[in-house]
């Protein structure tokens, strides 16, 4: 990831977190970040016209295999369709990695790409690494992270409190290095 | 018929296979009609249709004549709708039948958030 990155991103979650009137220590709600932007959410029975068959494995035998995609809709905004049969801490990393590929602008690409009448994101693995980061940092940033933990927090009651699985919970400990610090995690 | 492309049978029988479901090949093969029980069996193994019959299939399966033609370029590298998974935010492996229904979505999801481009 680019020198400085990181530090942005935890910035970027923060700010956006004041620009939504939350303090930040606030869980931020993927949902309610998306109208804030202006991105539509949409689940695959809203797509008209897309065959009971294939709705049925997108959100059964599929289901694992499909958590979200991200359209651009018109010049400058876009429509995220995610899984809406994942929990909703899944739900929640899924629509904040995807935002996250929106707010830092990450490019669409049109190369090798037939069949479709569209654009999509390129696999790049330095824009998917990135919006890991932002995303991780959306859902749970450092600084709220850290009062958490101050306050007491086992790891299960940020995750409820932050609508974030296990997982994520641990992976930003680590990752911000909050763990070293606070060792009785 | 470009002499470099071929009829991709496997995700045409892939996705035969899937739409028909717990359907019985006597009923389906009324549904898409012009076609026998026997013949449609074997279309899902992977035999080539004759030529009406593709027809009538893509129409049951809401598909373009174009979709299961492999361009030779298509045959040396990744079948495109296994190429457009791995660019979405799924596992890298995928099975066909979701990858037919995840192109299918996208491609309906985007003429209905870009109505001004129909």
């Amino acid at each position: 990831m680019k020198r400085g990155f990181k530090a942005e991103a935890e910035r970027k979650s923060i700010q956006l977190r004041k620009d939504m009137n939350l303090k930040y220590t606030d869980k931020l709600c993927g949902f309610e970040l998306a109208q804030f932007l202006d991105v539509t959410i949409k689940t695959p029975s809203e797509i008209i016209g897309l065959e009971p068959y294939r709705l049925h494995n997108l959100l059964h035998n599929g289901k694992s295999e499909f958590s979200a995609v991200v359209l651009p809709s018109g010049k400058d905004s876009f429509w995220i369709i995610h899984n809406p049969t994942h929990t909703a801490e899944r739900q929640q990393s899924n629509i904040c990695h995807e935002l996250a590929h929106i707010i830092c602008g990450h490019e669409f690409s049109s190369e090798d790409i037939q069949d479709l009448p569209l654009p999509l994101r390129d696999f790049n693995k330095l824009h998917e690494d990135e919006a890991i980061y932002l995303g991780g940092c959306l859902q749970l940033p450092r600084k709220a992270l850290s009062w958490a933990i101050n306050k007491g927090m086992s790891k299960d009651d940020i995750s409820s409190y932050y609508e974030a699985s296990p997982e994520m919970v641990r992976y930003r400990i680590n990752i911000t290095g909050l763990n070293r610090i606070y060792a009785r995690l | 018929m470009n002499p470099h492309s071929k009829l991709d049978h496997e995700k045409l029988s892939t996705m035969v296979k899937s739409k028909r479901g717990k359907d019985g090949l006597r009923k389906t093969a009324k549904e898409i009609g012009d076609i026998s029980a026997s013949t449609l069996s074997r279309i899902e193994q992977g035999n080539l249709p004759d030529i009406e019959t593709y027809l009538n299939l893509c129409d049951w399966l809401g598909v373009s004549t174009d979709y299961f033609i492999l361009k030779k370029k298509d045959m040396e590298t990744q079948n495109t709708s296994q190429k457009v998974v791995a660019h979405l935010r799924a596992d890298k492996t995928l099975d066909p039948e979701t990858a037919d229904a995840l192109v299918r979505m996208i491609t309906l999801a985007y003429q209905q958030a870009n109505p001004q481009t129909k």
